[in-house]
């Protein structure tokens, strides 16, 4: 029996992936091989059933090429797609704040602003954190989207990764008395839906422009 | 002689219809569609895996490894609830260009 990965990893030497990836489709290849060898043994002799397997990677280059190109689907696209929507998150995220604040009143930002964190609660910074957070959120949705599935449960999920990492970072901060354990208290708690709210409506413009099936010809 | 340009659309259909049955691996699949369609329609290696690894970062289909008694590994693909939904109305336009065919070119069903 030939040792169908080294054929295969042999063949496709200029297949420029990230390892971990390269070896997935080296491995997948050479099964197919594999599988194709196994059928046309039952007919042919070795040889000749090893030589037309092989012929499946006769033409590798336009192979490799595809290959390439499948994986790197028009990335400008993907990128821009992804920070527009991650800003959409951010946004919203940021805005929800403000609205449970104005039921909520004053005291909380004062009692904020006296701890000396009025330049993380007000300050453009919030906002280039929300916004930075946004990005975040949403290439974490397109990353664990083929493994969950798209849609609302996924984008949830992402926000809420986010908002854990969040509330870590603002506990490091109360553990050495920069920010009350209160003030604590309520964002942690404003911020998981202001931030599973934020995912969701970046999701919904991120599944609305995702592509369509091509077709050679509209029809209508 | 069925075009590039056809093959592309029609080929995603193919790929959704099978997998919409059955999860299945990539060999399986081809070698599926390849006796469905009376050999009409065969993947090469550069049409079959790249299309897949599209439709996958699309979200429409899900591959995930196992281990064969035997020890083989293998990347089994199934579609999922993203996939299904492109495939009702690619089953709808398909047959409605096969009807425009008919009517125009007298292409019937075999």
């Amino acid at each position: 029996m030939p040792d169908w990965r080294s054929l295969t990893a042999e063949r496709l030497a200029g297949l420029r992936l990230p390892e971990a990836r390269r070896e997935e489709v080296v491995q997948e290849l050479s099964e197919h091989l594999e599988d194709e060898f196994i059928t046309l043994r039952q007919e042919l002799p070795e040889d000749e059933a090893q030589r037309q397997a092989l012929s499946l990677l006769a033409r590798s280059d336009v192979l490799v090429r595809e290959i390439r190109k499948a994986e790197q689907e028009d990335p400008m696209a993907q990128t821009t797609r992804l920070v527009l929507c991650g800003l959409v998150t951010g946004a919203v995220a940021f805005l929800f704040g403000p609205a449970v604040f104005a039921f909520i009143g004053d005291p909380f930002v004062a009692e904020a602003g006296a701890a000396g964190a009025s330049i993380v609660i007000r300050g453009p910074y919030l906002w280039l954190l929300h916004l930075a957070g946004g990005v975040w959120t949403m290439w974490l949705y397109m990353v664990i989207r083929p493994r969950y599935g798209p849609g609302a449960k996924t984008a949830a999920l992402a926000g809420f990764a986010l908002w854990v990492l969040g509330t870590l970072g603002a506990a490091s901060w109360t553990s050495v008395g920069l920010i009350p354990s209160n003030v604590l208290l309520a964002s942690t708690t404003i911020g998981l839906p202001a931030w599973v709210l934020g995912a969701l409506a970046g999701a919904w413009p991120y599944e609305l422009s995702e592509r369509k099936p091509s077709q050679a010809l509209k029809v209508s | 002689m069925i075009t590039t340009g056809i093959k592309r659309g029609s080929a995603e259909l193919a790929i959704l219809a099978q997998l919409a049955d059955e999860p299945l691996h990539g060999y399986e699949l081809a070698r599926r569609i390849e006796v469905r369609s009376g050999g009409a329609l065969r993947f090469t290696l550069a049409s079959l895996y790249p299309l897949l690894y599209r439709m996958e970062n699309r979200g429409w289909v899900r591959g995930a490894w196992q281990t064969l008694p035997n020890g083989r590994r293998r990347r089994r693909y199934e579609i999922t609830s993203q996939g299904r939904k492109q495939l009702a109305p690619m089953r709808k336009q398909w047959g409605v260009f096969f009807r425009a065919l008919h009517k125009l070119a007298g292409v019937g069903r075999a």
